[in-house]
């Protein structure tokens, strides 16, 4: 089980490199149109202002500032509204929809008495008929229960308070946390929880799930310090019962029950950070309440899931190198739960690294490569589920056209020992610029069964997305 | 979005900038672009500017060129700092105000004039809460550099390496009621491995040191148009209020606004750090304090 987690953990992560991919992979080069240039008389298109270009707005208008009003001011210009409708469609028998929804998603940044600000960043759903996560509603987010035709889902990313005086920002309340320089793997950025409810999702905006936390961030000339306090940190969030992905390692006959106790299960953490010219450093500890809870087994038909801790030092880099981006992280994890045959708690050291390079080639090609590995430390044959070294290889190809209004990316991991392979073809096109268009293939391959991704091996998907912000 | 892409908001916005200076007779193309270079350059420490990049595909109708789709439009929020002697390097920091859609992107980007010297770049994505160094951009000869997607290249935007360059008067005429040089310059044999032109010519204004018009060749083919307007002076410096740029070759066109525009204001080296990316509240209480002083 433990595997599968680290396994999917990383599907997930590999979906934020489509997005930063897609925005910061290089333009598109205009395709030269010789034979109808040669139509136009050069002195023809020297037009003067009295034969300026007519835009569908007058250019005129273009250089009128819009007036303050409360309307503009405190509502409408700190706003941003995105409707979405997704078809995700399971294209290997049996064939079935998984995703069918729309999601209306709200954004607003203000800020306020010089100082301060407010950010919110929520989203809610409707899971339309044969949506996976369709099911009856007993309370506003549930999806537990029957499968019905019409429900209601939701997840808040953000919505904190953040004052800047000086050198010094403090923020309050619900947000993520992001650490490290990989876009693929987890080996700082261990702070926020993540949604696993749907891990073959590609959309960036529901990976992280928001949690209570305080941040405060010092800039410096000695570099820039951000210490963070999480009082009662969340976990992971799994697929319910009866939805597409959801998945019993017991086969149903074991129950779960949580573990009772009185402790502080607060976490905190530090992270300096300097750029030193062509390089950004940063060095991080942390106390952290592992994001996945222990799990102990009592009996056969009894577990217990409880709140473990660990801590965490960890050193990220980036080096830029004409049109290379090297960049790697590496950190040490003190006494992370793992499972012996018998399902109780081992504690083991962890030594998780990545090592990747971003490289920007002409023609808005976009190369990352990227090598990433866990590490057990003093690992034996008792602990279950978990290979010594858990290792990875990536490759990123993105490319855009049309003047970066089509970006297309397609991604390959290799994951070992056990082995497994997952690809994704990802597209989008700018219709305009308010409506953006998605079309995304997901391909996982594998025959191991001892492979994380070989639950999930038959679901090989055409997504098909249409958003419209405002 | 590319890297450079911000880096030369300043250099945009002192394109078309100048002084009045006495005409000299006998001055070479060279000594006439070295003088544009100069004032151009040397004529402002920092810049704030809300530009608007209006882009479409256009047919000719009526002897006027009319879009024939809806514009691509983005609204920029950029704020530049001169360093050096000579003005030579700068920061300058970029945040997309529209579309919505990629409202809070921004970019930090520092740009050195020490010949081979790569920039510095950062980009904040909002959908990753997180700052994220970009590699270093060699390579100009290549119309994937786009400004923001606009048919104005990285390269259009670019601070013209006098050495790279020979430079010939082809003339000297009367342009849109201004007395002009018209200067033809070709890209050195090592410019020309970096450079999409193989020359251009431009339209020189003989009193303010200011290109009208330029007309852009890949190939020997006309690729590309500029063409500036609007140029009126703000905080003692001259600035084209409007730039089109028009690509010939796939009837494709672009203007950028100067909407709003000052010079010369006090701004905080602190402002030109990651930190403005990433700490909005501090963004947000830089950003009105200059705001006020656009024009």
């Amino acid at each position: 089980m433990k595997s599968r987690l680290n396994t999917v953990n990383t599907l997930l992560v590999i979906m934020i490199s489509m997005i930063t991919f897609t925005t910061v992979c290089s333009q598109t080069p205009v395709e030269s149109d010789t034979t109808e240039w040669e139509d136009f008389d050069t002195p023809e298109l020297d037009f003067s202002e009295s034969e300026a270009p007519v835009f569908s707005s007058s250019p005129d208008e273009l250089v009128v500032e819009e007036k303050e009003s409360f309307l503009n001011s405190y509502i409408l210009d700190p706003m941003r509204i995105g409707l979405k409708y997704e078809l995700a469609y399971k294209v290997t028998k049996p064939d079935r929809v998984m995703n069918n929804r729309l999601s209306y998603r709200l954004e607003y940044s203000r800020s306020f008495f010089d100082h301060f600000s407010l950010q919110v960043d929520t989203k809610i759903f409707t899971f339309l008929k044969n949506d996976h996560r369709a099911r009856q509603i007993s309370y506003w987010f549930n999806d537990n229960t029957e499968e019905t035709e019409f429900s209601f889902g939701g997840r808040t990313r953000e919505a904190f308070l953040q004052a800047s005086f000086g050198k010094t920002s403090i923020r309050a309340g619900i947000q993520t946390l992001v650490w490290g320089e990989s876009d693929f793997a987890i080996v700082t950025n261990e702070v926020s929880r993540l949604d696993y409810r749907e891990p073959l999702s590609l959309s960036i905006d529901e990976l992280r799930i928001g949690q209570p936390i305080i941040t405060v961030d010092h800039y410096s000339e000695s570099g820039d310090w951000s210490a963070f306090f999480t009082p009662d940190p969340k976990f992971n969030e799994h697929p319910k019962e009866g939805t597409g992905y959801y998945y019993e390692p017991f086969n149903g006959t074991v129950k779960y029950q949580q573990e009772s106790d009185d402790d502080n299960h607060f976490e905190f953490g530090l992270r300096w950070k300097k750029t030193f010219g062509k390089s950004d450093i940063s060095i991080m500890a942390a106390s952290l309440i592992n994001n996945e809870f222990a799990l102990r087994m009592v009996n056969p038909e009894l577990i217990t899931r409880g709140k473990h801790r660990f801590h965490m030092a960890g050193f990220t880099f980036n080096r830029a190198i004409s049109n290379f981006l090297i960049k790697g992280e590496t950190a040490i994890k003190s006494k992370k739960a793992y499972n012996d045959a018998s399902f109780q708690i081992v504690e083991k050291n962890a030594l998780d690294a990545s090592l990747g390079v971003d490289y920007y080639m002409k023609n808005s090609v976009t190369l990352s490569l990227e090598a990433v590995n866990y590490h057990i430390m003093d690992w034996n044959e008792s602990i279950q589920g978990q290979p010594r070294n858990n290792y990875m290889l990536l490759a990123a190809l993105g490319k855009e056209l049309m003047k970066g209004n089509l970006s297309i990316n397609l991604v390959s991991m290799y994951n070992g020992p056990y082995t497994n392979f997952f690809n994704i073809l990802s597209t989008s096109y700018n219709w305009n610029d308010r409506t953006t268009l998605y079309f995304d293939m997901l391909m996982p391959f594998t025959d191991d069964p001892n492979s994380g991704l070989y639950i999930y091996r038959n679901q090989k998907q055409a997504v098909l997305k249409i958003q419209y912000q405002f | 979005m590319k890297r450079n892409q911000i880096v030369v908001l300043v250099v945009l916005a002192v394109l078309a900038s100048s002084f009045s200076i006495k005409t000299l007779s006998g001055q070479s193309a060279k000594d006439i672009m070295k003088k544009v270079q100069k004032v151009a350059k040397g004529s402002f420490t920092s810049s704030i500017q809300k530009i608007k990049l209006s882009t479409c595909k256009y047919t000719i109708s009526d002897n006027r060129i009319v879009c024939t789709e809806e514009p691509r439009n983005k609204v920029l929020e950029s704020i530049a700092k001169n360093y050096g002697d000579d003005h030579e390097d700068s920061r300058s920091v970029s945040i997309i105000i529209e579309p919505k859609k990629e409202q809070g992107v921004g970019m930090l980007t520092y740009e050195y004039g020490e010949p081979g010297k790569d920039n510095d770049s950062w980009i904040y994505l909002p959908a990753l809460s997180k700052v994220k160094r970009l590699a270093s951009s060699s390579d100009s000869n290549d119309d994937s550099g786009s400004f923001f997607g606009s048919e104005f290249s990285l390269e259009d935007m670019e601070d013209l390496k006098i050495n790279e360059y020979n430079f010939e008067i082809l003339g000297e005429e009367n342009y849109k009621g201004r007395d002009v040089w018209v200067i033809e310059y070709t890209p050195t044999a090592e410019r020309a491995k970096k450079s999409k032109y193989s020359k251009t010519t431009s339209w020189i204004d003989k009193d303010r040191f200011i290109s009208l018009k330029k007309n852009l060749y890949v190939r020997g083919e006309l690729y590309k148009q500029l063409t500036v307007s609007d140029v009126e002076k703000v905080d003692d410096v001259w600035v084209a209020r409007k730039l089109t740029m028009n690509n010939v070759a796939t009837r494709r066109i672009s203007m950028m606004n100067m909407v709003s525009v000052a010079f010369d204001q006090e701004v905080a080296d602190e402002f030109l750090t990651t930190r403005t990316l990433e700490d909005f509240a501090f963004r947000e209480q830089n950003l009105t304090k200059y705001r006020s002083n656009l024009k």
